[in-house]
């Protein structure tokens, strides 16, 4: 699994130079892990950005998985009601292995 | 809002409509039988209703029902107004407006079984084929059910929750915005997503950055202040990007949030037609909100303006200090300290204008006084109001209400004839009440007059002797037996009625009005009716005032008092032989009372040609002359009460701060005077 970490600062920049490397990721092929583990600050761009990716990979042919997420990302996603839908994984992992 | 203060609300209404109800109902009676006139009452009517029934007023409520539904056939054509229902709907109206006196909790509930049954007696009267009455269309002028639903419910209720729908506009995100932000202050005020729609976000081949695609559904507590929450949304480009509105919600619609869409919805279309989809949650401009209309007209709480006068009168008196300091020391003719004087004035005056009210208030209550009055007396009255637009200060105004309505009755109890009475007089047999408020100068004139029998001077001057009040010898002019009807305790009644006649009715009259800083007059011609003119001040928190010195002290003698001033030579101030000084002007002698010996002041002008004698008017003591060291200046000063910061003080009826720093007292004119002089001494010659 290919692993993409996210900047700390997941601005429109920030999130635009992080779909450039998705989209380069998804023409290498193969699983792709986001680690948004290191994300200090978030908004909505950045948000959407992950749900993007989960959506590409859920309709697409390659993997797409948050593999980790800092608590500015848990709580951006609480706050647009989206953490089921970018966590639950996460979630399910932690379950997994405790 | 709390409940007090939305019911506060309801009451003002109540008046308001009931207000223009009765003048509704005057102009019925004057003939004007038109649909819209009709339709005031019933708009009155039903919204008192409406307030009555949230409230939980349920006799209120229940009386204008069975108004309202006579109202409705009136309107609807069905019952013609002819002279008996116009007496009735009358009747009804003073029905009413006891019941919403009640309710204020400022007299008892009215007794109106009988109003109650008949008006359902009128209702029977109607053909019996009664079509549908129209739909009812609330006619509150502010959206009752909106504050109410903004109250705690009770428990047995559960008030609804809000549903915040907020879609940004998908360029949002370009412009700087940040929705998270605005997502963040709405959970702060107890907000949840109920759903999230991020079925526009695309995958990443049509990922752009700068784009907003999502949009929520909130739910915000019932109690959360719709105001907080539209201000979330204040600097939002769209506003119809966000609705507010009280919904019921699926109790399990948070505590699971909806389906994951991202995972199973199909894909997305490209971004550009995407972003130009209109949001999914987006409510039809129908459901938004309707924003309160913008009103010409706000409340304020009337101690806020009462600060405000109380600041802008501080603000006088420290521009008047500022602008003499700069005067002693040379600078009179500093042209911004001129401009600074007349804004100064102006905000004086706009302040002032403030707290005035239309005296219509005041006039308004006239018409049923007259109603009752016509039918206990058998009398028969027509109202002509004029200058009912005229304003003045609001306390003024409270303040009148008692004085204005016993004129009334008096000129109505002993001015007016009966009917019979009139005709053979050769006068119409209605008699004319007529009520006018005009500006004259600093001061109002309220008149009250009628076309009745006119003052019966000779009957006055003998029951005056009769009682004591004047020797029985006495040589009064026209004007001075007038006066007598002020007496305490004088009475013309031939018997005590209900109405007027107990003999302390006009004297509190007078004394109301004196308390008021004004004074009451009267004209009357045997045969042709009376006149009472009412000449009130504007304001009460300033006065014209003539300023005088007396020793080292200042007074200010209020100029409404003030007829004229003089030195006199030598010799001609007389004194009585019991310490007494008289002073012969124009034919009356006068007594001359030094400010000094009334309010034992010392090292004061005690030789009349020696200082100034200033010639004043009183309601109670006639006139007399006030004899002070030297006058200074004449100017508005501004009112402070001696009661508020001290206590009552004999003689003195407030205080003001002069330009130099130091208080000068207010002279309480009537007060100094009455208790020396009680009538003036008329030269025998």
């Amino acid at each position: 699994m290919r692993r993409l970490t996210m900047l700390p600062v997941l601005d429109r920049s920030g999130v635009r130079l992080m779909a450039n490397e998705l989209r380069d990721m998804l023409d290498l092929g193969g699983a792709i892990g986001i680690d948004a583990g290191k994300v200090e600050r978030i908004g909505l761009a950045g948000i959407q950005l992950l749900l993007s990716a989960l959506r590409t990979g859920a309709e697409g042919a390659t993997e797409i998985r948050l593999i980790a997420a800092s608590r500015a990302v848990e709580e951006a996603a609480r706050v647009c009601g989206v953490a089921d839908r970018l966590l639950s994984e996460l979630l399910a992992d932690a379950e997994v292995a405790a | 809002m709390s409940p007090d203060d939305i019911q506060s609300i309801f009451f003002q209404e109540c008046e308001e409509g009931l207000a223009s109800a009765e003048t509704a109902l005057m102009a019925i009676k004057a003939g004007e039988h038109d649909g819209e006139t009709i339709n005031t009452i019933f708009r009155a009517v039903h919204s008192i209703k409406g307030g009555a029934g949230a409230f939980g007023f349920n006799p209120l409520q229940a009386f204008t029902h069975h108004f309202e539904t006579l109202l409705d056939k009136v309107r609807d054509g069905e019952l013609s107004l002819t002279p008996p229902l116009v007496e009735l709907l009358m009747g009804a109206f003073d029905v009413l407006a006891d019941h919403v006196t009640a309710i204020r909790g400022e007299g008892d509930q009215p007794d109106d079984a009988a109003m109650e049954q008949a008006l359902r007696d009128a209702l029977t009267a109607a053909p019996a084929a009664v079509p549908v009455a129209a739909p009812v269309v609330p006619e509150l002028s502010f959206d009752l059910a909106a504050m109410m639903a903004e109250l705690a419910a009770p428990a047995d209720v559960p008030a609804q929750d809000w549903r915040v729908a907020f879609t940004p506009a998908a360029g949002d995100l370009a412009h700087g915005s940040e929705p998270l932000l605005l997502m963040r202050e709405l959970a702060a005020l107890g907000g949840q997503v109920v759903r999230a729609d991020a079925d526009r976000v695309p995958t990443l081949d049509g990922f752009d950055p700068d784009a907003a695609y999502m949009g929520w559904t909130l739910r915000l507590p019932a109690a959360a202040d719709r105001a907080l929450i539209e201000e979330v949304f204040d600097f939002v480009a769209d506003p119809a990007s966000v609705t507010i509105e009280r919904a019921a919600f699926d109790e399990s619609a948070v505590a699971v949030p909806a389906p994951t869409p991202v995972l199973q919805s199909p894909p997305a279309a490209p971004a550009a037609p995407t972003v130009a989809e209109p949001p999914a949650v987006q409510a039809p401009p129908a459901a938004k909100p309707a924003k309160v209309a913008a009103g010409a007209t706000i409340r304020v709480d009337l101690e806020k303006l009462d600060r405000l006068v109380d600041l802008v009168g501080e603000l006088v008196i420290t521009q008047s200090m500022l602008s003499q300091r700069l005067v002693s020391n040379g600078l009179a003719a500093v042209e911004e300290l001129a401009d600074l004087d007349q804004l100064t004035r102006e905000l004086q005056d706009s302040a002032m204008a403030i707290r005035a009210q239309p005296v219509k208030s005041v006039f308004s209550r006239v018409p049923r006084i007259v109603r009752e009055l016509e039918a206990s007396t058998g009398k028969r009255v027509q109202i002509e109001v004029e200058g009912e637009a005229t304003e003045l200060d609001k306390t003024v105004i409270e303040r009148i209400g008692e004085p204005l309505t016993h004129l009334v009755r008096n000129c109505v109890d002993h001015g007016i004839e009966l009917p019979a009475d009139r005709l053979a007089k050769g006068k119409p047999a209605e008699g004319r009440l007529r009520l006018s408020a005009e500006h004259k100068g600093s001061r109002i004139v309220i008149s009250v007059s009628d076309d009745g029998a006119g003052i019966d001077r000779e009957r006055v001057l003998a029951i005056a002797a009769e009682r004591g009040i004047v020797p029985a010898d006495a040589r009064l002019s026209d004007e001075e037996i007038d006066q007598l009807i002020f007496a305490p305790g004088f009475s013309t009644a031939r018997e005590v009625s209900n109405i007027s006649g107990r003999g302390v009715g006009m004297d509190v009259v007078r004394q109301n009005v004196q308390a008021l800083g004004g004074r009451i007059t009267i004209q009357s011609r045997p045969g042709e009716g009376s006149s009472f003119a009412l000449a009130l001040p504007l304001t009460l928190a300033i006065v014209d005032g003539m300023v005088v010195s007396v020793g080292d002290q200042t007074y200010i003698i209020p100029l409404t008092h003030i007829v004229e001033s003089l030195r006199p030579e030598r010799g001609q101030v007389q004194s009585t032989g019991l310490g007494n000084r008289v002073l012969n002007v124009r034919g009356s002698f006068l007594p001359v009372l030094g400010i000094g010996d009334q309010l034992g002041l010392s090292g004061t002008v005690s030789e009349p040609s020696e200082g100034v004698l200033i010639v004043v008017e009183t309601e109670s003591a006639g006139s007399a002359i006030l004899m002070v060291d030297a006058i200074i200046d004449q100017r508005q000063v501004v009112i402070k009460s001696l009661e508020t910061h001290y206590q009552q003080v004999e003689g003195v009826a407030g205080a003001t701060i002069l330009g130099d720093g130091r208080v000068a007292l207010i002279l309480d004119v009537e007060g100094l005077v009455g208790l020396r002089a009680p009538m003036p001494l008329r030269c025998a010659s």
